[in-house]
């Protein structure tokens, strides 16, 4: 079922790549490493064979576009990577007019983490995923599981699974987890009341695991800034060692500079190679906008963004 | 290092693990994999630590034991009358004692003192730790699928370098000791041992000759591999690669062999140190000159480097390859660029 998907899937693609004239396509192809698939900038329509969409499916494609600015583009839009372009197109870093997006009513991607958990040396083709389960093919016979017990925490809260304004809206895949029930203020909420000692010690602990691979602000398609200001060193914002005042500098600065544009898509979380749960330490702020401004970024491109626009009346509350 | 003339073995039960460490971390600076997180990583001993000989291999390699993420080579102080004083680092000559690295892991350490012992001025900071340095490693009963240790000339059971092999056996490990500075290092231990029963002992000989059935390839040939890198330097396969790389440092900080470094003063005019920290060819600013130039300005330039690095100039310089196939970069690179890809596309029909 889910073979007949992709093959349709692959067709619709590559009609549209030559039916447009597109200089390149961005999605997903198969990989060997276990329960990851590839992200790959298919450059013809012949190479769509190896294109493929599973739950494995997780990080956000965005991103590229800054890698990949020529031309005109295709991209395989999931929510959180449609939302993410929006915020581009706002900050004007992507010019709509050169993207061609082929959105997928996301099914929820699945954690690698809790199937390795549960399944220690699990590979891809043990995996199978269809409605709202996941059958995964064990030495003692298959175990069946619940999608939504398999997802991923940032899909758990996510409400739009469905992306809007692309130009080819594709079939719902045949596996899918039913509609998210969690609202992520509410999962964030708790750490925005913990007493500010508590909280530091949550955050001091979780980051006292950060290496500065810099993996979360690599792969955040609203992370696109020329330099970095860990990479400027006139002045030094922060050095390069590894200790808690660098680390926490720098995570405290990112999530500043997130705050009204993060889409809450957990690429930083799911990449984190020290499974930092970073969505949530940066949720709060995100949170805080909900809140403050009744904005939630990449929903529309034409607002103006909540923290980089003045309007004159502003209640101006914070001004005693 | 002196072999032994015979390995010597002896065993430790299970249930003995535990205050076998606290014992011998009494004796030396000890370090062991530990869970930290959802992750295993090689630190100092401490008793409430979370021993963890399981995760194959563990996700962070033992370098960090000889060559640290961040270490400070010196401090200064500055005195009013404009005297500047130097404070080295503190040294000591106490035994420092990595238990339950793996044989991929020690391997890596030839390519490491390549680096920084055998160019022309030898490391001071990473000699002083290697000369202190004896090694319990772990036989590898259950290589993951992303493991190819011995496509790269190594083995599960490799006892290369180390000077304890500890073999892991249903009831508790066999101590194989290899070397004289291992045989010190536990002598004062003795009562924690049972000799070996001769089950026991062919149990453990059956493990070490089996080693592990390999899903993944033929033995590399380095010579040939080299030589295909260095004539594939402009083809397109790199281009595919740099597409996707996301430019952060998981697969060199990952890497038991990666050793690239920077170096930065952090001071004010009272004091300050100079900190060596792990530094990655992945990262763009890396290689970026004063002048604002980068001779490795494009993704692509990078993800060649690193390979040509692994597969080419070590090669050349005589030292190591760069790689020992311990799959980590394989496993943990979040958009599958995986090594063993392109040692295949260079070198097909070994695969």
């Amino acid at each position: 079922m889910s073979e007949d998907y992709t093959r349709a899937l692959v067709e619709t693609l590559r009609e549209a790549f030559e039916r447009e004239g597109l200089d390149r396509w961005i999605a997903y192809a198969p990989s060997r490493v276990p329960l990851r698939v590839r992200p790959t900038v298919f450059t013809s329509p012949d190479e769509l064979d190896n294109l493929i969409f599973n739950g494995f499916c997780v990080q956000n494609l965005a991103g590229y576009l800054k890698h990949h600015p020529e031309g005109r583009v295709g991209v395989l839009v999931k929510g959180c990577d449609r939302r993410a372009i929006n915020v581009l197109i706002q900050e004007k870093q992507v010019s709509r007019e050169n993207l061609f997006l082929a959105g997928i009513p996301c099914p929820g991607m699945l954690s690698r983490t809790r199937l390795l958990e549960e399944f220690p040396g699990l590979q891809s083709d043990q995996v199978e995923e269809s409605g709202e389960t996941v059958t995964v093919r064990t030495p003692d016979g298959p175990r069946t599981l619940s999608r939504d017990d398999m997802l991923l925490p940032t899909c758990r809260s996510c409400h739009h699974r469905i992306p809007e304004d692309v130009e080819l809206l594709l079939g719902p895949p045949p596996f899918a987890a039913p509609e998210a029930e969690m609202d992520f203020s509410a999962e964030v909420g708790p750490i925005g009341e913990m007493p500010r000692n508590q909280r530091a010690a949550l955050f001091a602990d979780e980051l006292s695991r950060c290496i500065l691979c810099y993996a979360c602000r690599n792969i955040c398609p609203l992370c696109y800034c020329d330099t970095c200001f860990t990479d400027v060193n006139q002045p030094a914002w922060m050095t390069p060692a590894l200790e808690p005042g660098n680390i926490f500098f720098y995570h405290v600065n990112r999530m500043m500079h997130m705050a009204g544009r993060c889409v809450a898509c957990g690429s930083c979380e799911w990449v984190c190679p020290e499974h930092i749960p970073l969505r949530l330490l940066y949720g709060k702020i995100t949170a805080d906008v909900a809140e403050l401004f009744s904005y939630e970024a990449g929903l529309d491109a034409t607002l103006p963004q909540p923290l980089s626009h003045f309007s004159e009346d502003d209640p101006d509350e914070h001004i005693g | 290092m002196t072999r032994t003339n015979t390995s010597d073995s002896r065993f430790l039960l299970r249930d003995d693990l535990t205050a076998f460490l606290s014992a011998l971390s009494e004796r030396c600076e000890l370090w062991i994999p530990q869970a930290v997180g959802e992750g295993v990583r090689f630190l100092p001993y401490r008793e409430e630590a979370l021993l963890n000989l399981d995760q194959t291999p563990p996700d962070h390699p033992a370098k960090s034991i000889l060559f640290p993420n961040t270490e400070t080579l010196f401090r200064y102080e500055r005195t009013e009358d404009g005297a500047i004083t130097l404070i080295p680092q503190e040294t000591t000559n106490q035994p420092l004692a990595l238990f339950g690295a793996r044989s991929c892991d020690i391997r890596a350490f030839d390519a490491l003192d390549a680096v920084f012992l055998k160019r022309s001025a030898p490391d001071t900071s990473y000699r002083q730790r290697r000369n202190r340095l004896v090694i319990i490693g772990f036989g590898c009963l259950d290589p993951a699928a992303t493991c190819f240790c011995e496509r790269m000339g190594g083995g599960p059971f490799d006892e290369a370098g180390m000077d304890i092999q500890m073999i892991p056996l249903p009831e508790g490990y066999l101590f194989r000791t290899l070397t004289d500075r291992g045989k010190a290092l536990i002598a004062p231990l003795a009562s924690f041992f049972k000799e070996a029963d001769p089950v026991t002992a062919s149990q453990a000989e059956a493990l070490r000759r089996k080693g592990a059935p390999h899903p993944d390839g033929a033995a590399v040939d380095f010579a040939a591999l080299k030589a295909a890198v260095e004539a594939g330097r402009e083809e397109p396969f790199w281009e595919s690669l740099a597409a996707v790389c996301l430019g952060c440092g998981i697969c060199t900080f990952a890497c038991p062999v990666c050793s690239c470094f920077s170096l930065v003063d952090e001071g004010a005019l009272k004091g300050g140190r100079r900190i060596r920290h792990w530094d990655a060819c992945m990262f763009s600013v890396f290689t970026r000159e004063a002048s604002g130039h980068n001779p490795r300005g494009a993704a692509v330039d990078r993800v060649k480097q690193r390979f040509f690095h692994k597969f080419f100039y070590s090669l050349e310089n005589g030292e190591p390859p760069g790689c020992v196939g311990c799959g980590r970069c394989v496993t943990q690179c979040p958009t599958c660029i995986d090594i063993r890809e392109v040692i295949d596309h260079f070198q097909p029909g070994e695969g």
